[in-house]
């Protein structure tokens, strides 16, 4: 079985392509979305989703989140003495996925086709798909998630000859992409975005606002109070709106004022990050070569774009009003599992040919002539420019700088920088040439990059007739087979909870940490029915523990409602 | 095949310029050769294909090709913009000009610069590119014409930072540089790129103040209300009875002769430095007593650099009085002088700014606590 997943910043979902339509696939805790979260307990026992978000709150130092803006970097995470990489963490989230999955379908996953913002760079993208294989499973294909936004759309219903957008605000990744559908063919005509932009920073401007107004210091609160406050102010960022403004008493244990908050001083806030959010959007507009009123559909996508002034910001560019029929955190899933139908070659779906593009450029770094002081390194030379149909292959000749240069060695980069030391080092290729005067020895550099984002270089020299190919795809930070070894035996150490045991297990935390944030009268409540539940508990009747666990479980609900942490 | 036919032998039509049979075509023909399989003949279609949409494209709108001149008159204002847009343009150009050309203390200030943000407010793409380049050629332009001259940038990498924030210049640069010479980049996007860690901090300082700058404006009163001159001159007088008081405890004797005063001038400067560094709200006796505080401009407790600047003006300032109850000499008579000044600028500052020397130079207010 092959199955679609967005594995997101903030969430992940997964879904299914059956009985000709796709389906999204429930976690253990009946719901679509999984936080993407890990949270490690003294003694190797684990939490994944739902149960380590819950935890997270009362142990923020064991909890890791939002790794995905780390994948392909050196960064590790210690916790309780050992390293985590951002790739191991995302493959405990795919392994949740895929148990979860098959649990729900009563069927093996042995494929994936996972979703990358298409702005992931080729040391991202196999980071990703290194994830996937310390989880147990294959993946040949990774679907950029504009795509896959576009394809849950239903193309099929479309009239002929459609542009549209996609603007992809996640929670820390925000993509834009603009593709044309026609006889068939969906052809992506430009995509980018921010890495590093996303929901999360609006929810930081807003815990700004609030330390501003409330003056409190972030160094007055620890580790655990700043969790609190993300939590918080998280839960009062969905609230906030036009009519309502926001009114927020002391919840921090140090001393502050009630603060209000309306919904103006927000808007004010965020200026400059809608100014940043611009910026992607008119790139790729320029890059498409299209004007903003040649676009006939705009696609909001990501929970983030929820945002009331993010659908106005759209509407005003545009002039039109863009689309959210599909639930925003769900589009992508369900895109990748549409793929993943296509990919299993099922005939429901029809015939549609995906053409993509190169979402950076590529190339290769030239002496710099003008540079007197020496102060800039090489200059960029791009070979294939960014926004290019894949696969794509372009030739590209350099010569010789100095008289009798015995070697040519040419650096590759990915980027969009002038200056090649603020680009992506992919690998370098050296060719050797014969004796000659400065600018008389010529190589003739071919760059190939194909629909699965592997680069092949290839350095000719005409005279001589030497040829020399090196294949990107041992990048920087990717693991190699005995590192992988070493990891999948770490993984296996840890302890996850059996599927039940986390049920309980979270419902316990979450009680603990409403209890935590709750007034006296509430509090002897709260410990009441959380010692009524584990009476029950102590019984054994798994019957009746799922009846009290759902009583339980509402019970919690109801103060959560009624405005957890205010 | 010849090279006449191309592309429309790749694409296996003949010659036309309707967009929708170039497209039909091109469907066919990958759908037959898919990406993922035959990689090789889908770029071939895939090239001819982009081709044959740009042979039409340029019939249909007559693309304006800008040539790589030396003379870089290339944009101009053209009526293809209303009368709205060129009143923004010439605005903008008649304020970049005068700003670049103030004084240096000017134009290093990132505020003075903020009228450039009205390049987001436009909504036509097409003008916002040309402005863009326009601010380009002209910061470029004057930048290369100094560093010529004088080896410096007239226009700082820190401005040139903020610029290319709203301009987004560094990832233009490949269509720039078929419009402008070489030179123009290295006195521009060069310092930029050079700088990249420069543009996070300015980000931060910007980002903050955006958020300052949405709140209401009743916070920032606060400061200039709770400047606090009476009680402040009560609890200087406190300060200055506790010597005495300490005096007669030590010495009887001592407080009559002569040095008393010197001692006493020495018990009010320890006193004063021994309780502002220790005590939390960094206040002497007086000041606690009257429930006073010293602290920074946003209201938070005063750094050790701030604690030291106000003691040595306390210094320097308290030291002549030490010579008042000594022998007097011509050299001393000027300490009491220059004394007599300080203590009369003080006064005035106590009127005009509310504050003494030595607040304003450490940048300390002195605030009640309640």
């Amino acid at each position: 079985m092959i199955i679609g997943i967005d594995l997101g910043t903030t969430n992940s979902v997964c879904a299914i392509w059956k009985d000709g339509k796709a389906q999204l696939i429930p976690n253990r805790f009946d719901e679509y979305m999984t936080p993407s979260v890990v949270s490690f307990e003294k003694g190797g026992k684990i939490h994944i989703g739902q149960a380590a978000k819950t935890r997270a709150v009362l142990y923020p130092k064991e909890s890791v989140k939002a790794f995905k803006r780390y994948m392909g970097t050196d960064k590790t995470y210690k916790i309780h003495g050992t390293l985590y990489t951002p790739v191991e963490l995302s493959s405990l989230i795919i392994k949740r996925l895929i148990d979860d999955a098959e649990g729900h379908l009563a069927e093996k996953i042995t494929e994936a086709i996972i979703s990358v913002p298409a702005y992931f760079n080729n040391i991202q993208r196999s980071a990703t798909k290194q994830a996937a294989e310390l989880a147990g499973l294959r993946v040949d294909k990774l679907i950029n998630e504009p795509t896959a936004a576009a394809i849950a759309y239903g193309l099929q219903d479309k009239p002929e000859y459609t542009d549209f957008m996609i603007v992809d605000l996640g929670g820390g990744t925000f993509d834009v992409s603009i593709m044309e559908y026609f006889d068939g063919v969906l052809e992506v005509k430009a995509s980018g975005g921010d890495n590093f932009l996303g929901g999360e920073d609006f929810t930081q401007v807003l815990i700004e606002l609030y330390l501003t107004k409330a003056r409190i210091r972030s160094t007055q609160l620890d580790a655990k109070a700043k969790q609190k406050l993300y939590y918080s102010i998280e839960q009062h960022k969905r609230q906030l709106s036009s009519n309502r403004p926001l009114k927020i008493e002391p919840f921090l244990g140090v001393k502050a004022e009630t603060v209000d908050i309306t919904f103006d001083e927000y808007k004010k806030s965020c200026e400059k990050l809608l100014q940043k959010i611009s910026k992607p959007i008119e790139r790729c507009l320029r890059d498409s070569g299209l004007e903003p009123a040649e676009i006939d559909e705009i696609i909001l996508v990501g929970g983030s774009s929820r945002m009331g002034f993010i659908k106005s910001m759209v509407t005003r560019m545009f002039k039109k009003i863009p689309r959210t029929d599909i639930d925003p955190d769900l589009t992508i899933a369900v895109g990748a599992a549409i793929q993943a139908g296509l990919k299993a070659k099922d005939k429901d779906l029809g015939d549609i040919v995906l053409t993509d593009v190169s979402p950076f450029t590529l190339g290769t770094g030239i002496v710099n002539d003008n540079d007197v002081y020496n102060s800039q390194g090489l200059l960029f030379s791009p070979i294939i420019e960014r926004n290019t149909t894949v696969p794509a292959s372009r030739v590209q000749s350099y010569v010789t700088v100095r008289n009798n240069q015995k070697q040519l060695e040419m650096d590759i980069y990915q980027g969009e920088s002038r200056l090649v030391k603020n680009n992506i080092k992919l690998g370098s290729i050296t060719v050797n040439v014969p004796k000659a005067k400065a600018g008389e020895e010529m190589v003739e550099l071919r760059f190939s990059y194909d629909i699965n984002g592997l680069l092949e270089v290839d350095a000719h020299v005409p005279s001589t007739g030497e040829r020399k190919l090196v294949t990107i795809n041992n990048a920087p930070g990717e693991l190699t087979e005995k590192e992988i070894q070493a990891s999948k035996i770490k993984l296996a150490k840890l302890k996850i909870h059996p599927k039940d045991d986390e049920k309980i297990a979270e419902l316990i935390m979450r009680a603990e940490s409403i209890y935590e944030n709750s007034l006296e009268q509430d509090r002897a409540d709260i410990t009441h029915n959380l010692s009524l539940f584990e009476a029950v508990l102590e019984r054994q009747d798994p019957k009746e523990i799922e009846s009290m666990a759902k009583e339980f479980r509402d019970f919690l609900a109801e103060y959560e409602t009624n405005g957890w942490f205010e | 095949m010849t090279e006449r036919h191309y592309p429309w032998d790749v694409l296996e039509i003949d010659e036309t310029d309707d967009k929708k049979s170039i497209k039909k075509a091109y469907a066919v023909l990958i759908k037959q050769y898919k990406p993922d399989e035959h990689p090789d003949k889908f770029q071939e279609v895939q090239e001819a294909y982009k081709y044959a949409l740009l042979s039409i494209y340029q019939l249909s709108k007559e693309v304006t090709v800008f040539e790589n001149s030396e003379s870089i008159t290339i944009i101009d204002i053209k009526d293809e913009y209303n009368v709205h847009e060129e009143e923004i343009l010439k605005k903008l150009l008649k304020n970049l000009k005068e700003k670049t050309f103030s004084k240096k203390k000017d134009k290093d200030n990132l505020k003075n610069w903020t009228f450039l943000e009205i390049y987001y407010g436009i909504e036509n793409l097409k003008f916002k590119d040309k402005i863009a380049k326009i601010v380009f050629q002209n910061v470029a332009g004057n930048n290369l014409f100094l560093m010529k001259g004088y080896d410096r940038l007239l226009i700082n990498p820190k401005v040139l930072i903020y610029m290319n924030r709203i301009f987004d210049w560094t990832t233009k640069w490949q269509e720039y540089g078929r419009l402008f010479p070489q030179e123009y980049f290295i006195v521009t996007l060069d310092y930029i790129e050079n700088n990249r860690s420069l543009d996070y901090f300015i980000l931060v300082e910007d980002f903050l103040e955006g958020i300052n700058s949405s709140i209401d404006k009743g916070s920032q009163k606060i400061i200039n209300v709770i400047e606090v001159p009476t009680k402040r001159f009560w609890s200087f007088v406190i300060d200055l009875l506790l010597p005495l008081f300490i005096l007669r405890y030590i010495d009887y004797v001592d407080a009559v002769n002569n040095h008393s005063g010197v001692s006493y001038i020495l018990i009010f400067i320890g006193l004063r430095v021994v309780f502002e560094i220790l005590t939390n709200s960094h206040s002497s006796i007086g000041k606690i007593i009257l429930r006073l505080k010293i602290v920074d401009k946003d209201l938070s407790r005063i750094s050790k650099k701030q604690i030291f600047t106000r003691h040595i003006v306390l210094l320097v300032l308290l030291t002549p009085f030490i010579f008042i109850f000594k022998v007097s000499s011509i050299y001393e008579n000027t300490l009491i002088m220059a004394c007599g000044i300080v203590f009369v600028a003080n006064i005035i500052l106590m009127f005009t700014h509310k504050k003494l020397l030595h607040d304003l130079l450490s940048k300390t207010h002195i605030v009640n606590t309640k």
